[in-house]
């Protein structure tokens, strides 16, 4: 067993690192943020790196993901690498750099979406909501009924009776919008029967990313928190050579590798040929969870260290904790991970000299 | 990264099992001091990562972490030369003479000699720098005088690492040295002291005139708190991944808990489960990051001084809801109580968890100081 990166993997995350450093200073982000969060001009650099490469391993991909939540970078890569190209993959479709999203989620205002045949075209109707970068997509995958159940369209943007908007989101920099479908043309990518398992892997797929991308925020959040510890001088010292600072910084650290190190795992097992789907989907669960966690309480341990200063809009940390939120409710809820883990610990009584679980 | 053993790998740890399988139930309960390290080392499995040079085999270290899950998977005893094999061993390869290797290191491998270690004081524990143990230069070597507490299987032990101040009117981490005690020398004198669950495992030291011949002093004279602090760095580095171990193993125990007593269902019991399930999959696979640092690096890394105190925390975790699962039957102990009372004693035990081998306070010190790099704390 060798649980450590390769020197190839960490050139990948450092240059990673330097890419979005210089696009996205802390200003920036927060102009992008006050501006609707679209970053039209990074798109090329990251394809000209290779993260929209279709050969990049989970690991990989896992490790841009973590410099994408650190640097809070505003591009569709996730929505377009995590979520739309396994199914595009498994679509048996060629893998290109636009950028695309997944739209599955009912709109709570109610009204799904349908899909009918017309001889070998296939029209869509209804809604689907919380859309993640759907105004910067070229392209979408639309979940949609038909009479044999559901199955995955590909549906351009913009098209005929399709309808993009906007709708106002609590972390600024990943925007949802709500599609609105009216005899929309689509192309049928999966077919009914297995496009829930498709649609399952990809969410999977694209979940596992965002514990990485959590481990970054939470990472990001302390590097902030740290660094305000170490200038910010009250009763004559650093704050951050008291007692109570430091050890909740120390217990943020300590949240924050135990979550690498299962959000990493997830990756390499996503990504192993071998490995039993129970394993994959569990260790994704533990990665979820323990992702969500550092990620919310990173930035709230260091919104505490940072005062007064924490608590303005100017100070970008909230950016970081915005997006701590939307990954703690983004898709299956933590007591349904939660849940499935106990269903898999709970089944039967262990033996006696038991293996450790997963 | 490869998360999975090597065919090699694979082979060693097979071959493990099947001997723990056969082996370990003899040992159980009542083991002869030495006697488990003695049967491991025969079998090839003791100093799995110690130069071959040493009586060892020379293997990286995820063999050790391999042994490590095995043997607690398998309820092998917790024995007593753990401090042998675990801390004094790697410090004398370090900072031993050729001839205190040779004398040493073969003899802890075989359980011949089995080790203590006697560093905290009572009024040195956290602060382990005021150390007030004295030795003072004679014809012969060292004399020693002072008192060591808690000092677990010192009443078992053959030698003890001591820490003791050389230098008259030196403080703190200076004048301080390193000496390998024989336990049987005139002047040494343990008394058991009872630990809160009601067992005998560490003692306090009294330590009159002893004398500590020349050869017996570890590393350069003065320089004990180098010394010392290898020692330590072996304890809560490498450590951890057998207290992870271990800890798995209660929690399987916990599983069969809650079937036993008709709780598999409950929803508030599942998510508590769950919880703790992710709590120790963290650990487990810190543990292996650490593992793969300490390969490559020859080091632990930052990683390492984690887990020794979210161990704590997350055993401390497990055995207070084992209790609360019980309900009224929690204040039950001895036979009547469930398993004999297992949980009512790793919930007492498990309080000393976050003070022995360092303090959770001063492991987050140590976290936000030299990982995070903040000022010094006082
Ligand atoms: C089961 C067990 C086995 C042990 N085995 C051994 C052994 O084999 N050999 C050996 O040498 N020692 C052994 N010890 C001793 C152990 O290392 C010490 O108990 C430990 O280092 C704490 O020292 P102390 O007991 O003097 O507590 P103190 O140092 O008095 O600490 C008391 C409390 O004050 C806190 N505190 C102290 N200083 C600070 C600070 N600077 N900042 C914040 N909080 C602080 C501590 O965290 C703790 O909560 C063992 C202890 C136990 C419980």
């Amino acid at each position: 067993m060798d649980f450590a990166l390769t020197d190839e993997q960490r050139d990948l995350s450092a240059a990673a690192a330097r890419l979005l450093a210089d696009r996205y200073p802390v200003e920036r982000v927060a102009g992008l943020a006050d501006t609707g969060g679209v970053d039209p001009d990074t798109w090329p650099h990251l394809r000209r790196q290779g993260w929209c490469d279709p050969e990049l391993g989970m690991v990989e991909k896992g490790l841009l993901a973590q410099e994408g939540g650190y640097a809070l970078a505003a591009t569709p890569w996730w929505s377009t690498v995590g979520l739309a190209h396994p199914i595009h993959r498994a679509a048996g479709r060629e893998l290109t750099t636009d950028p695309l999203t997944v739209a599955w989620q009912d709109d709570p205002a109610g009204g799904g979406c349908r899909a009918a045949r017309h001889g070998d075209r296939w029209r869509l109707t209804g809604r689907r909501a919380l859309v993640t970068d759907a105004t910067a997509a070229t392209a979408l995958v639309v979940a949609a009924d038909t009479d044999d159940g559901v199955a995955l369209f590909a549906v351009r943007s913009p098209a005929a009776g399709l309808a993009v908007e906007a709708q106002p989101t609590l972390d600024r920099l990943r925007g949802a919008a709500r599609l609105r479908l009216a005899d929309t043309p689509g192309e049928l990518l999966v077919a009914p029967g297995s496009a829930e398992r498709v649609l399952a892997d990809a969410r999977r797929h694209a979940g596992t990313l965002l514990a990485c991308e959590a481990v970054g925020v939470a990472r990001r959040a302390l590097e902030l928190a740290r660094r305000h510890a170490g200038d910010r001088v009250q009763f004559g010292r650093p704050i951050g050579a008291y007692q109570a600072v430091a050890h909740r910084l120390a217990d943020s650290y300590v949240t924050l590798e135990l979550a690498t190190s299962l959000a990493l795992r997830a990756c390499w097992l996503h990504g192993a040929g071998d490995t039993a789907p129970a394993e994959v989907a569990h260790a994704h669960a533990e990665a979820v969870v323990a992702g969500r966690r550092a990620a919310v309480s990173a930035c709230e341990d260091a919104l505490q260290v940072t005062g007064g200063l924490g608590a303005t809009w100017e100070y970008p940390l909230h950016w970081w904790y915005r997006r701590a939120l939307w990954l703690d409710s983004f898709d299956t809820p933590t007591g349904a991970h939660l849940a499935t883990l106990a269903d898999h610990l709970l089944t039967t009584p262990p033996q006696p000299a038991g293996r450790p679980a997963g | 990264m490869r998360l999975r053993d090597t065919p090699e790998e694979a082979a060693f740890r097979a071959g493990l099992r099947a001997w723990l399988a056969e082996h370990v139930p003899r040992y159980r309960g009542g083991t002869a001091p030495g006697e488990w390290t003695k049967a491991l080392h025969a079998a090839g499995y003791s100093g799995l990562t110690w130069p071959v040079a040493y009586g060892g085999r020379g293997l990286p270290p995820t063999y050790q972490g391999i042994y490590a899950e095995e043997s607690a998977l398998a309820g092998a005893p917790d024995h007593v030369n753990v401090i042998g094999l675990g801390m004094v061993g790697p410090t004398v390869v370090s900072h031993g003479t050729p001839e205190q290797q040779k004398r040493f290191l073969e003899p802890i491998l075989s359980g011949e000699f089995v080790f203590c270690q006697g560093f905290s004081e009572p009024d040195a524990g956290s602060d382990l720098a005021a150390v007030r143990t004295r030795a003072v230069a004679a014809a012969d070597g060292w004399r020693v005088t002072g008192e060591k507490v808690w000092s677990s299987y010192a009443h078992q032990a053959d030698w003890c690492l001591l820490l003791a101040r050389t230098q008259p009117g030196s403080t703190a981490h200076t004048g301080l040295t390193c000496l390998l005690v024989d336990m049987r020398s005139p002047g040494v004198r343990v008394l058991p002291l009872r630990q809160s669950t009601g067992d005998s495992d560490f003692n306090q030291i009294v330590l009159t005139d002893v004398p500590v011949p020349r050869d017996c002093v570890l590393g350069p004279v003065g320089e004990g708190w180098r010394i010392a602090m290898t020692t330590l760095a072996h304890e809560r580095g490498t450590f951890g991944i057998t207290l992870t171990a271990r800890l798995a193993v209660e929690f399987d125990r916990l599983l069969r808990t809650v079937h036993d007593l008709g709780l598999a269902g409950d929803p508030a019991v599942r998510a508590e489960v769950a919880e703790l399930h992710v709590q120790l999959q963290g650990l487990r696979w810190t543990g292996h990051r650490t593992m793969a640092a300490l390969a490559r690096t020859g080091k632990p890394g930052p990683e390492s001084s984690i887990l020794k105190l979210h161990w704590s925390i997350t055993n401390q975790r497990l055995a207070a809801f084992a209790l609360r699962l019980l309900g009224p039957a929690a204040m039950l102990h001895g036979p009547d109580s469930h398993a004999a009372g297992h949980w009512q004693h790793l919930r007492l035990r498990s309080r000393a968890n976050s003070i022995e081998g360092g303090t959770s306070e001063i492991l987050r010190g140590i976290i936000a100081e030299r990982v995070l790099g903040l000022p010094r704390t006082r």
